[in-house]
C-alpha cells in the first residue's frame, strides 16, 4: 500500500521538482546579464543588420558595361531596351573594353556587352552578328540576374528583323510556331532574398545563440562557475530537473525566433502559406534540438571554452549542410547523410514549408518528429554522464 | 631581443600542444564535401506528357540532354506537384495535349514550368537550361517549315537568327559552387579562429593592469610572431593545399597569396588587440565573436551584391579584414589578377592593421594612465 501511494505521488513529485527547476532558474535567468546578451540583446542587433543586407530584398539593375563599337540604330535600340529591363543598369565603358574588362575583373560590373562593328549592317546582310554578354558568374547571384532579360530582348528582335530579311531573299515569310516558356518560380515567385537567405540565416543564428547559452547555463552547475549560481542539478530526479532548468530558455527562445519572423514578414509584407501553429512547433522543438547539441557538446568537453570553441566548428559545418548555399539533392551522397544530422536541415525544411511552400500538412509534423530525436538522444546520454561532468570539471 | 625570442619559443609550443588548429584544418575539410561535385548537374525535374507524339519525346529527350537537368518522367501532375513540395524535384514541366499539332500548325504556345524558387541558384541553373531547350526544338521545327516555303537551309538559319547574343560565363566556367563559397569560407573560419584565440591571449595583456604585471612590448610582440607564424602555415594549407587536392581553379601563385595572406593575418590581429580593450572578459569573446562569422560571410560582398547593401552596411563591411581578403583571394585566385592589380586591397588591410593596432595601443596606454591616476579602480579582466 505504502509502495503504490509512493507510486502515485511520483508524477506529483517530479512535477513539483520541474517548476521549482524552472522558477529557479527563471528568476536568476532574469537576473543574468549574460542571458539577457544572449537571449535577445545581441541576436536582435545581428538581426538588424542582416536585414540591412538583404534590405533590397531582389537583385535589380545589376551594373552592366556595355562596349558598343557600331553605334547605329539597331545597336542602340539593343542597349536601351536592356538598359530599361528590371534587371541591368547599362553603364557605357568610355574607355573601351580593357576598361570594361578592368571593371568585371574589380566587381564594379557583373557583366559586359560587346556589341561589334557592322551589328546592324551583318544583320540585315544576313551575316548572323553575334552580341556577346560576358558575365561574372563567380559573383553568382548577380551576375546571373544582370542577364535575364537578354534572351527575351534577342528574340523580340529576331522576329522584328525576321520579314524584312525574309523579302530581301525574295520570299514571302510563312507563319512560325513561337514557344513562350512560362516559368513559374514556386514558392518565392518575386525571387526575394529575404525570404529565403535572410530568413535561413536568422534561424542558423538563433541555432548558435540556443548551443551558447545551453553551454554556459550548464557550465554554471559546475565547479568551474557553480560559485555563482544555484545547485539545481545537485539533487535528486536529474532528468527532470534539468528538463526544468532548460524550460525557460526554450520559451526565452522560441520567443525570440517567432518575434523575428513576424518582423520580417511583418516589414516585408510577406504573407505566411501554412500554419503559424505549425511554425511555432517547429520553432520550439529546434530549440529543443539545439539545446540538446548544447548539452551534449557540455558533457563530452573538460571546460566550457573547449565547449564554445566546438560550436565554432558548428558554424561553417551547419550552414554548408542546410541545403542553403547548395540544395541537399546536389550534394554527394556523404554529404548528404551529414546533412540530414544536422538538426538545422531539418527546422529550415519544416519551417520554409510552412513559410513558403504549400508543403502537405504532414510536413509540419515530420518536422517536429525529426526534431524530437535529439532531445531523446541528448536526455539519455545525460542521464549517464552529466552528473559526472558536473562533479569532476576543473573548479 | 631574448625575451622576444623566449616568448615566441614558449608561445609556438603551447599553442602546439593544444591543436586547437586541428580543429579548424576539420571544419574546413567537412565543409568542403558538398563541394566535391563542383557544379550542380542532374538536378531532378518532372516531365508529365501530356501529348505523347514523337516532338514531345524529343522534347522530353533534349531536356535529359542538357546538362543541369535530370528528366524524370510523370504519368500526371499531381504526383509531380506532391514530389516537388517534398523536395524530391527542382521543378515541372508539363507538355500539354496537342502540343505537336500546334507547333505543326505554327500557333504559339505557351508551355508552363513550375520551378521551385525557394533557393534561387538552382532555380536559375534549371531556367536557364530549360529556354535553351525550347529554343532549340523550336528552331529545328521551324526550320523544317521554312524549308518546305521554299527557303534554303542557309536561309532558314538567317531568318530564325539574324543575330545572336551569346551568354559567356566568365571567372568560374560551368558555375562551380566550389569557387562561389569556399574562398569566403575559408577566409572566415581563419578569421575566427585567429580572432578567437588572439584575443584571448590578448586579453591578458590589456591595459589597466597593475604596473607590476605589465609585460614588456617584446611579449607582446612574441606571442603575435608565434601567432602569425602559426596562421600563416595555415592560411597557406587552406588556400594552396587545399583546393590543389580537390582540383578547385586556382590561379594565383604561392608568393602571390603569401603577399595577401600576411596583411590579412596582420589586420585580424591588430582587430583582436582592439576588441581585447573592449570586451571584459574571456567568456565574453566567445559570448560575442562566435556570432559574428556568419553574418561576415553574408557582408562580404560575394553572395550578395554590395551594390544591393545600403551604406551603412557597407561601412561595417569595409571595417572588416575579411571582406578584403575575399575580395583578393576571389579576385587573384579566380580572375585571374596578380598581385599587384589586387593592391588596392592589400593597402586596405595594412590600413586596417595600422588603425587598428593604433586605436587598442591607444586605449590600452590611456587605461594604463587611469590605473596608474588612481581613476580605474580595478582591472576587468
Amino acid at each position: 500500500m505504502a509502495i503504490a501511494d509512493r507510486r502515485r505521488g511520483t508524477p506529483q513529485r517530479n512535477f513539483a521538482r520541474f517548476i521549482h527547476a524552472f522558477n529557479t532558474e527563471a528568476r536568476m535567468a532574469a537576473r543574468s546579464w549574460t542571458v539577457h546578451w544572449l537571449g535577445w540583446i545581441w541576436p536582435l542587433i545581428l538581426f538588424v543588420v542582416i536585414s540591412g543586407i538583404y534590405q533590397a530584398g531582389t537583385l535589380q539593375d545589376m551594373p552592366v558595361a556595355v562596349v558598343d563599337q557600331d553605334h547605329s540604330t539597331l545597336s542602340r535600340q539593343y542597349v536601351r531596351q536592356l538598359d530599361a529591363g528590371s534587371h541591368a543598369s547599362l553603364v557605357t565603358a568610355e574607355g573601351g573594353l580593357s576598361e570594361a574588362l578592368d571593371g568585371l575583373q574589380q566587381g564594379d560590373q557583373y557583366g559586359l556587352i560587346y556589341l561589334p562593328h557592322d551589328f546592324e549592317a551583318d544583320a540585315l546582310a544576313g551575316r548572323q552578328p553575334s552580341a556577346a554578354f560576358y558575365y561574372n558568374s563567380l559573383f553568382y547571384a548577380a551576375g546571373f540576374y544582370s542577364t535575364l532579360d537578354a534572351s527575351g530582348l534577342t528574340a523580340g528582335l529576331q522576329q522584328s528583323m525576321r520579314p524584312q530579311l525574309a523579302a530581301g531573299m525574295g520570299l514571302s515569310m510563312p507563319g512560325l510556331a513561337s514557344i513562350s516558356v512560362a516559368f513559374e518560380s514556386l514558392y518565392n515567385a518575386s525571387g526575394n532574398y529575404i525570404y529565403y537567405q535572410q530568413f535561413a540565416a536568422v534561424v542558423h543564428l538563433l541555432q548558435l545563440f540556443v548551443i551558447v547559452a545551453t553551454i554556459h547555463v550548464l557550465a554554471r552547475e559546475a565547479p568551474e562557475l557553480r560559485a555563482s549560481s544555484p545547485h539545481i542539478l545537485r539533487a535528486k530526479a536529474l532528468g527532470v530537473r534539468l528538463v526544468g532548468k532548460l524550460a525557460p530558455y526554450t520559451l526565452l527562445f522560441s520567443t525570440l525566433l517567432m518575434i523575428e519572423v513576424f518582423f520580417l514578414v511583418w516589414l516585408n509584407g510577406a504573407v505566411i502559406k501554412g500554419s503559424v501553429l505549425w511554425m511555432l512547433a517547429i520553432t520550439a522543438f529546434y530549440v529543443a534540438a539545439s539545446q540538446a547539441v548544447g548539452l551534449v557538446l557540455f558533457i563530452f568537453t573538460a571546460n566550457r571554452f573547449s565547449a564554445y570553441s566546438l560550436v565554432g566548428m558548428l558554424i561553417g559545418i551547419a550552414q554548408t549542410y542546410s541545403g542553403v548555399l547548395i540544395p541537399a539533392l546536389a550534394m554527394p551522397l556523404p554529404a548528404q547523410l551529414i546533412s540530414h544530422i544536422e538538426p538545422l536541415t531539418h527546422a529550415l525544411s519544416g519551417l520554409f514549408d510552412q513559410f513558403l511552400r504549400d508543403a502537405p500538412g504532414t510536413s509540419g509534423l515530420y518536422a517536429c518528429l525529426k526534431l524530437s530525436l535529439y532531445p531523446l538522444i541528448a536526455y539519455v546520454i545525460a542521464k549517464q554522464r552529466l552528473r559526472k561532468r558536473l562533479d569532476f570539471s576543473p573548479a | 631581443m631574448l625575451n622576444f625570442w623566449k616568448v615566441l619559443q614558449l608561445s609556438l609550443k603551447n599553442m602546439l600542444a593544444k591543436p586547437l588548429w586541428l580543429l579548424l584544418v576539420a571544419t574546413v575539410c567537412i565543409a568542403s564535401l558538398p563541394y566535391l561535385g563542383r557544379t550542380i548537374d542532374n538536378l531532378p525535374v518532372a516531365v508529365v506528357d501530356m501529348d505523347h507524339t514523337s516532338a514531345s519525346r524529343q522534347l522530353s529527350r533534349l531536356l535529359d540532354a542538357a546538362p543541369k537537368i535530370a528528366v524524370r518522367s510523370y504519368d500526371n501532375l499531381p504526383d509531380a506537384k506532391r514530389d516537388l513540395a517534398w523536395r524530391e524535384l527542382f521543378g515541372v514541366i508539363i507538355i500539354p495535349v496537342d502540343f505537336e499539332k500546334r507547333l505543326l500548325r505554327g500557333e504559339s504556345l505557351v508551355v508552363p514550368v513550375f520551378g521551385d524558387a525557394t533557393n534561387r541558384m538552382a532555380n536559375g541553373q534549371i531556367q536557364q537550361d530549360i529556354t535553351a531547350t525550347y529554343n532549340q526544338l523550336l528552331n529545328d521545327l521551324n526550320r523544317a517549315v521554312l524549308m518546305r516555303e521554299g527557303f534554303s537551309e542557309r536561309q532558314a538559319d538567317v531568318i530564325l537568327r539574324p543575330l545572336i547574343t551569346r551568354l559567356v560565363d566568365l571567372y568560374n566556367p560551368g558555375t562551380s559552387f566550389a569557387a562561389i563559397v569556399l574562398p569566403g569560407l575559408v577566409t572566415l573560419v581563419l578569421q575566427h579562429g585567429l580572432l578567437l584565440s588572439s584575443t584571448r591571449i590578448n586579453l591578458n595583456l590589456r591595459g589597466g593592469t597593475p604596473r607590476s604585471l605589465r609585460q614588456p612590448l617584446s611579449t607582446r610582440l612574441g606571442r603575435y610572431a608565434a601567432q602569425l607564424l602559426v596562421w600563416m602555415v595555415l592560411a597557406m594549407l587552406l588556400y594552396v593545399i587545399w583546393p590543389h587536392i580537390f582540383g578547385f581553379r586556382q590561379t594565383a601563385s604561392f608568393w602571390a597569396l603569401l603577399g595577401l595572406v600576411l596583411p590579412f593575418l596582420l589586420a585580424v590581429l591588430a582587430f583582436s588587440e582592439f576588441l581585447a580593450e573592449l570586451l571584459p572578459s574571456e567568456e565574453a569573446v566567445y559570448l560575442t565573436l562566435t556570432f559574428v562569422t556568419m553574418p561576415l560571410f553574408y557582408l562580404a560582398g560575394y553572395t550578395w551584391p554590395p551594390q544591393a547593401m545600403p551604406q551603412w552596411v557597407l561601412w561595417l563591411a569595409n571595417a572588416i579584414p575579411s571582406t578584403w581578403a575575399i575580395r583578393a583571394v576571389a579576385e587573384m585566385n579566380q580572375m585571374n589578377l596578380p598581385l599587384l592589380e589586387t593592391g588596392r586591397h592589400v593597402l586596405v588591410l595594412l590600413a586596417l592593421a595600422a588603425g587598428y593596432g593604433l586605436a587598442g595601443t591607444l586605449i590600452y596606454q590611456w587605461r594604463n594612465y587611469r590605473r596608474d591616476h588612481g581613476k580605474e579602480p580595478t582591472p576587468l579582466a
